[in-house]
């Protein structure tokens, strides 16, 4: 029974957004119905015999002490907590300071050696932030209310994607639990990692919605409990987007399929702005965040240790939220400047090296069965 | 306390019929203290004192360059002219000079001189009519270019199968595959954003932003990604589409949406699917169907009134024939027929052919006619046969009366206003008009006098409703009586400006008193047109009149055939009111499926001088449950079917344009015989021809003039 108690949890939180894919990946072996529990008792008894202790012929081989291929032996939804596990254990919060004034969020991974005698643990930057003046904010509250003209033509879409539904992601390439199962797990966990970390950022920043700066944008839907900046819509879907493009590029897959994914996360998050819930600002930072998360993951999955790090300046940023300012699909990352800006909002924070002993054979190991999913298809 | 009072004219305007009546309501007895029309509809509130106004001038012997400059007026020229009005280049131009329809943009301080004796009386006697559209936004208006050398005409032979499109609307989505050739280029030769933020090409048309193929294929190219056009991004680098920006950059644009008005029209008059476009000589020419796409301002559209578009509609026509020279000039060829889409319409208006924009529309056409590269006009017959805004008055003898019950909606964030035609005649006082607000006392009545100009509110200086007479010189030759209110719902004050009351919305009573017509003259009234433009937020309401007699829809659930004779309210006299000129080719709608007219498409009124109703119907419905006409949405490969008289238009525009390709007459008298003919040559069971003033002569699209369906891909 304890996989029904254990869906029944998971269910209550469906209402977060990533999370809400759980469904597809049951984590239970078989449709077991409470009427079937009671026939299983007076089943066995019909069929149980009298007991024979077993001998160690009857079990198989024991399995090898943390070996990756293990995984393929445990359920979906188990798998995923482990991928979980190996990203977020490595990655942890802190605030930068100017003295003792806190100005930056920053997300770093922590590179340390778990074998004994390793290298001492350090920090090594994946992504900072330092939030918007409320002056900045006025600036954009105008540009929010100008996309509330096409909250009518936009109403679908936001109310379907309140929850960031993979249904999305999977029309773009085709992914669905039953077909691709293992692309399936990878992009629930790279939704669930971006998503908890995005909030540690935003409760950190503790911008304010759009809502506090005007009565008069009523958003469409109930506005979100949790700090404006950066878009958690936009995070989660430019992780999921690039992760996604990574693993069909590394299938052989041309480039347009990135380009129509990547158009896809934009659409996500441009429809928070639509619906009231998101300035511009917040979709940039979580634009850039999704795409050094995703870049971040791709390394840590390929074990090639090697990443960039980006800074966000909020304060520098002007006008809408525009996408390709931050990546070109065929070049990749790019520094990006809003006209008349004094700066970069978004600038490289150079490139990363994580020590080798770091490298983790379970994302590997998910990586290659996800990218065998769209190679090996007929 | 609300009641009556009796207003002077503003000084000036005085007996002068030649202003619109609605020029009077913006700027004069309306507004004594204030700028005009807000941009929200309120006569009377604020605008800023610089803002520049689009004036259609009907000036019979004063040259467009002579009006510029203020030489006409001799030694009355005030000092400070030049900086209160100002024409374009264009309309200066050798091609448009000769016109006696001048476009001129002035400041408030213009309608001044009026008030002076000697200037006054030089304006009033070189002007004949003068019409305002809504006031320029200040980021939209260009540097103005000096007259640079004359472009030529072009001369010598058209290039065969050649023709050059245009259309005028909202919301044009131009960098849709549609309008792009199988390289990928644009198809659109040149585009006219109206309210786009102005550069440099657009300063020999005063305002706006111009943009040639040669842009709109740079930003392409710019915005090509992985073999793929990102359209949102070609938007926003042409600044089409801008969320952010400055306050006229930001407009909202319909191009935004899945779909938009303009798009669809423009896909019907001339998409193709790319390598799509016909040749002269079968197969395919890209370059024989140049488009020239002039988007109207987005606050005409949402505005409350079809006449604050004149300006803007002429401005367009100018642009797309300037433009088509450009093309024949680049191409080395001589002038290019020309075929021009406009699918608007209103509701309110003379219905006699003679009003400023369909003379003016007229004359183009007029002036090319017979030539080799003619121009032709197709306009909608209109959607609004069943709104219930048109009544027809007769008297039993004098003093008979008549009231017709004007039923004004509440949340109505713009004008209403109510026009009272007369039969033409002199001024001699043959009925006598009085208002009853809801609630209210009824007004003293009024007659066919321009003093005074009766107001109802608090304060003279602060009406809610007014009540006024103008005469309509020739040719319209006609009186007319304006009733217009203020918005039902003040929903928009400016900080620092006094708010304005909003007027009681419900029945408002007009009584119409015969004193001298005739058994067989007849005073029509309509509502003007108030309602949301389609993709625009929503801000008008339409208002309507309330008739017992009137028989919306018989025992069968269907809408009647005719009108009740006892019925003040009528269908008939419902066509469009800037179709009803001479040589413009006007379309209704029928339904595909089972060959009958659209309830909605207007219908002709038998007084009308210059036609009896709409020249032809095309299809504006597939059936009766698959409503609309299907074609682009605004994204490459989306369509939509939107339903109406537009696309009716659009569809003809094309099948014009085939014709003209194929050098056969495309005029106003080609279209009638190709539908008359189709008429006759029809077989098999279907409903007949509808009458004159509902069909034309007959429904194109019973034989083969224009494929129906995804209409190239037949």
């Amino acid at each position: 029974m304890s996989g029904l108690k254990a869906e029944s949890i998971e269910s209550g939180m469906s209402g977060m957004s990533g999370m809400s894919g759980m469904s597809g990946m049951s984590g239970i072996p078989y449709p077991v119905h409470p009427a079937t529990t009671a026939a299983l008792l007076t089943c066995r008894d019909g069929v149980v015999g009298s007991w024979r202790h077993p001998s160690l012929a009857d079990v198989r081989t024991e399995r090898e002490l943390g070996k990756p291929d293990n995984l393929a032996d445990w359920g979906a939804r188990e798998r995923f907590e482990l991928f979980f596990f190996e990203i977020a254990a490595r990655v942890t919060f802190s605030i930068g300071c100017d003295g003792a004034i806190p100005t930056s969020a920053v997300l770093s991974h922590l590179d340390m050696s778990v074998s004994p005698g390793g290298a001492a643990s350090r920090l090594v930057p994946i992504a900072s932030f330092i939030r918007p003046t409320p002056a900045n904010f006025l600036e954009q509250i105008e540009i929010v209310n100008n996309y509330a003209a096409l909250r009518v033509d936009r109403g679908a879409e936001v109310l379907a994607q309140m929850g960031i539904s993979e249904a999305f992601f999977g029309s773009i390439t085709g992914f669905q639990p039953d077909r691709t199962p293992k692309s399936w797990e990878l992009a629930l966990t790279v939704l669930r990692t971006a998503y908890y970390l995005v909030m540690r950022v935003k409760h950190a920043l503790a911008c304010r919605r759009p809502h506090e700066y005007s009565p008069q944008l009523q958003p469409m839907i109930a506005a979100p409990m949790h700090g404006t900046l950066p878009s958690g819509h936009a995070t989660e879907a430019f992780t999921c987007a690039y992760v996604m493009w990574r693993l069909l590029k590394a299938a052989g897959r041309p480039p347009i399929w990135g380009e129509q994914l990547m158009r896809l996360a934009n659409r996500i998050a441009v429809n928070r702005t639509v619906a009231g819930v998101h300035f511009p600002v917040d979709s940039a930072a979580g634009c850039m965040l999704g795409l050094t998360l995703g870049e971040y993951i791709v390394a840590r999955c390929t074990n090639s240790s090697e990443y960039t790090a980006w800074r966000f300046d909020g304060t520098r940023f002007k006008g809408d939220f525009l996408w390709r300012a931050l990546l070109d699909i065929e070049k990749g990352r790019k520094p990006a400047t809003a006209d008349g800006a004094a700066g970069p909002f978004v600038e490289s924070a150079g490139p990363q090296s994580l020590d080798p002993a770091g490298r983790s054979p379970i994302l590997e190991w998910i990586w290659n069965e996800a990218v065998k999913e769209w190679k090996d298809t007929p | 306390m609300r009641t009556w009072h009796e207003v002077d004219p503003r000084p000036g305007y005085d007996g002068f019929g030649t202003i619109d009546p609605y020029v009077d309501w913006a700027f004069g007895t309306g507004a004594q203290s204030a700028g005009g029309y807000s941009r929200h509809g309120v006569a009377g509130a604020k605008r800023p004192k610089g803002a520049w106004h689009p004036l259609l001038l009907d000036l019979p012997q004063v040259d467009a360059r002579s009006f510029a400059d203020g030489r006409f007026l001799g030694a009355l020229a005030p000092a400070d002219w030049q900086q209160n009005v100002r024409v374009p280049e264009i309309g200066a131009s050798a091609q448009f000079s000769g016109s006696r329809f001048v476009v001129a943009h002035v400041r408030p301080a213009f309608f001044d001189y009026f008030t002076q004796t000697e200037l006054g009386g030089a304006l009033r006697s070189a002007i004949a009519r003068m019409g305002v559209s809504e006031a320029l936004e200040t980021e939209t208006i260009a540097s103005p270019t000096a007259a640079g050398a004359v472009a030529s005409v072009p001369t010598g032979a058209a290039e065969p199968g050649t023709v050059v499109v245009g259309v005028i609307d909202d919301g044009l989505a131009f960098a849709n595959e549609r309008f792009r050739t199988r390289g990928g280029k644009t198809r659109v030769a040149h585009l006219w954003l109206q309210d786009g933020v102005a550069n440099a090409a657009a300063g020999r048309y005063g305002y706006g932003r111009v943009l040639s193929a040669h842009d709109i294929d740079s930003v392409l190219a710019k915005s090509t990604h992985a073999g793929l056009v990102d359209e949102d991004e070609v938007y926003r680098k042409t600044e089409a589409v801008a969320f952010s920006g400055t306050a006229a950059g930001a407009r909202y644009r319909t191009a935004s949406l899945a779909a938009s008005h303009g798009t669809h029209v423009m896909d019907l008059a001339a998409g193709y699917r790319p390598g799509g476009v016909p040749g002269a000589l079968g197969g395919a020419n890209e370059d024989a169907r140049p488009i020239v796409a002039v988007q109207l301002p987005a606050a005409s559209s949402e505005g409350t009134s079809g006449a604050s578009l004149d300006t803007f509609t002429i401005d367009a026509v100018r642009f797309i024939l300037d433009k088509a020279d450009e093309i024949a000039r680049g191409r080395g060829c001589g002038r290019l027929p020309v075929v021009i889409n406009f699918s608007y319409g209103t509701i309110a208006g003379r219905h006699d052919g003679t009003s400023d924009l369909e003379r003016a529309l007229d004359e183009v056409i007029a002036e090319r006619r017979g030539t080799m590269a003619p121009v032709e006009i197709v306009l909608p017959a209109g959607n609004n046969r069943l709104k219930r805004c048109h009544a027809t008055l007769t008297f039993g003898g004098a003093a008979d009366s008549r009231i017709v019950a004007w039923r004004v909606q509440p949340d109505d964030r713009t004008m209403s206003h109510l026009e009272i035609w007369l039969p033409r005649g002199a001024p001699t006082g043959r009925v006598r008009i009085a208002v009853k607000p809801p609630g209210g006392d009824w007004g003293p009545a009024l007659g066919e006098a321009t003093k005074p100009v009766r107001v109802w509110g608090d304060t003279p200086d602060r009406g809610l409703c007014s009540l006024r007479y103008a005469h309509v010189p020739p040719p319209t030759g006609r009186g007319m009586f304006l009733v217009s209110l203020q918005p039902t719902e003040i929903a928009d004050v400016p900080p620092g400006d006094v708010p304005w009351e909003p007027s009681p919305s419900g029945v408002w009573c007009i009584r119409v008193e015969n004193v001298s017509l005739g058994e067989d003259e007849a005073v029509e009234v309509w509502v003007q047109r108030d309602d949301t433009r389609f993709g625009h937020p929503a801000f008008g309401r339409q208002s309507m009149l309330d008739d017992p007699e009137y028989v919306a829809v018989e025992d069968n659930g269907l809408v009647p055939d005719s009108d009740a004779s006892a019925a003040m309210v009528k269908r008939a006299g419902t066509l469009n009111p800037i179709s009803t000129g001479e040589h413009t080719i006007v379309i209704g709608g029928y339904c595909h499926s089972n060959y009958r007219v659209a309830d909605y498409s207007g219908e002709g009124l038998a007084a009308s001088p210059r036609r009896l109703g709409p020249d032809a119907l095309a299809p504006s419905d597939e059936s009766i449950v698959a409503r609309g006409i299907l074609a682009a949405g605004t994204r490459s490969g989306t369509f939509v079917a939107l339903q109406g008289t537009s696309a009716a238009v659009a569809m003809t525009t094309r099948s014009i344009a085939d014709r003209l390709a194929q050098g056969k007459a495309g005029d106003r008298d080609a279209i009638r015989a190709v539908a008359a003919a189709e008429e006759a040559a029809a077989t098999g069971s279907r409903p007949e021809r509808p009458s004159e003033a509902r069909g034309g002569a007959g429904r194109l699209g019973l034989g083969s003039s224009l494929p129906v369906k995804r209409v190239d891909e037949a």
